[in-house]
């Protein structure tokens, strides 16, 4: 039995947690797709070597879920997903710290957001979880090479982004609607 | 050596060989689309970590906290062999939890008084959700309340199911009633009742005949929906909305407690 596996999985429930929240962006599909993901670790907890990275593994499976189990039954009620469910809220520019910078933290979010959700979830894991091209790569189970050609496409078109409009919101990029 | 966007972006980042560097700079002059390339790529390099802990992101959830520490702990008492270790054993497991949870043995307080959130589902309820999951909007939204279709419905219910069922009035929950359906499952009767909330998906309640004993609130995602059930003085009963486990619960709770006036009832 593989105890370690029980005992670290509470720990990184957090962070799992969040990247369910930014896989889904929605708080119920979250939900579900957590519990899932926690389920089926311990289905397959036998499987789990503990010389790897336990949550690289984990991340691995939750994405495997959102692909194959949830994703497609939430586009199906895409229309009717409630603007208010969405989770990019921020401190109040006005609350603390530097309101340029809690603007450029804004503009970077919506600019990672804006991308196709292939070259989105890269960076997510990449540039915001710190996971390696290795660990990024075992998690969606795509070449490493893949790995850094969606992340190089990511990082053109957000630099474009803040090229073209230098402290302003620019429009939400279109097409290249690649899936992974 | 390829100039392509994953050179040119390990270029800015610092990733090249000595080597392979002074190829790329070599190259720059005389490419201005390769200077544009790298320019905006340069223009990349932004703290995404700090950005994206500037959100607010909801807490997780309790009770999936809670749900999360009795899976573990029924992992830690298994003693079969992992790999038998299978969705059905969960449904055992779970039952034997719940009953600890009932003593008060492995949690503290709040987890007695929360519903048990299920991974297992028997097919009737699976298939229910996953009709329920083809609801939207537009499905009843043109739909009035038909209060004689609705007595009438409820009194055939009656009859073939031997059993009084009322459509309660939720609109306190912010649900409308908009209409009931018979449908059948096998050769069981079963009610469908359908509730519009002011934005999204509708919801329903279904009941139908069991000859099973009472069961307590269960609630689980399924297809999308938050779908809760319980079994009561011998029907069953789904209620299934695109709405969060923790407002499904709410409501479903106040059903379970008949807590809610009825609407409509089969006539005397």
């Amino acid at each position: 039995m593989n105890d370690e596996l029980q005992r670290q999985l509470p720990q990184l429930l957090p962070r799992l947690w969040r990247f369910a929240l930014r896989l889904t962006r929605n708080h119920a599909d979250a939900e579900d797709l957590l519990q899932r993901c926690c389920l089926r670790a311990l289905e397959k907890r036998a499987q789990w070597r503990p010389d790897s990275v336990l949550l690289s593994w984990l991340f691995a499976i939750m994405h495997s879920v959102w692909l194959n189990e949830l994703r497609a039954a939430q586009r199906r009620r895409e229309g009717s997903l409630d603007a208010e469910m969405q989770i990019e809220e921020f401190e109040d520019p006005g609350s603390s710290g530097d309101p340029e910078y809690q603007l450029l933290c804004r503009q970077i979010v919506d600019a990672v957001e804006a991308l196709p959700e292939a070259q989105r979830v890269v960076m997510i894991l990449v540039a915001v979880e710190g996971f390696s091209y290795r660990e990024a790569a075992d998690v969606l189970e795509v070449p490493i090479g893949t790995v850094m050609s969606r992340l190089s496409r990511a990082r053109l078109s957000v630099g474009n982004r803040f090229l073209r409009s230098p402290g302003k919101d620019s429009a939400r990029e279109e097409g290249n609607h690649e899936l992974g | 050596m390829n100039l392509d966007e994953s050179t040119l972006r390990a270029f800015v980042d610092g990733e090249l060989s000595r080597e392979q560097r002074e190829q790329v700079e070599s190259a720059l002059p005389d490419k201005p689309e390769l200077r544009q390339q790298v320019a905006a790529l340069r223009a990349s390099c932004l703290p995404y970590g700090a950005a994206f802990e500037m959100q607010k992101l909801p807490p997780v959830p309790e009770a999936l906290e809670r749900q999360l520490a009795a899976w573990c702990a029924v992992a830690d008492t298994a003693t079969a062999r992992p790999a038998a270790f299978t969705r059905r054993h969960w449904a055992g497991a779970g039952a034997a939890l719940a009953a600890s949870f009932a003593a008060g043995l492995l949690l503290p307080t709040p987890w007695r008084n929360q519903p048990q959130v299920m991974a297992d589902t028997a097919p009737w309820i699976e298939a229910i959700a996953k009709y329920q999951a083809l609801y939207v909007r537009a499905t009843v939204d043109q739909s009035q309340d038909d209060a004689p279709r609705a007595r009438s419905l409820l009194a055939d219910f009656a009859q073939r199911a031997r059993l009084a069922v009322a459509v309660p009035d939720l609109r306190e929950a912010g649900l409308s009633f908009k209409r009931i359906q018979r449908l059948g499952y096998g050769e069981l009767p079963l009610l469908q009742m359908v509730f519009l909330p002011e934005r999204g998906n509708p919801a329903a309640l279904c009941v139908l005949p069991t000859k099973q004993g009472d069961v307590s609130l269960n609630v689980r995602r399924m297809e999308g929906l938050s779908v809760a059930t319980w079994q009561r003085a011998g029907l069953a009963h789904v209620f299934a909305a695109d709405m969060s486990l923790a407002q499904a619960t709410v409501i479903a709770e106040k059903l379970v407690t008949d807590q809610f006036p009825a609407l409509h009832t089969a006539p005397a």
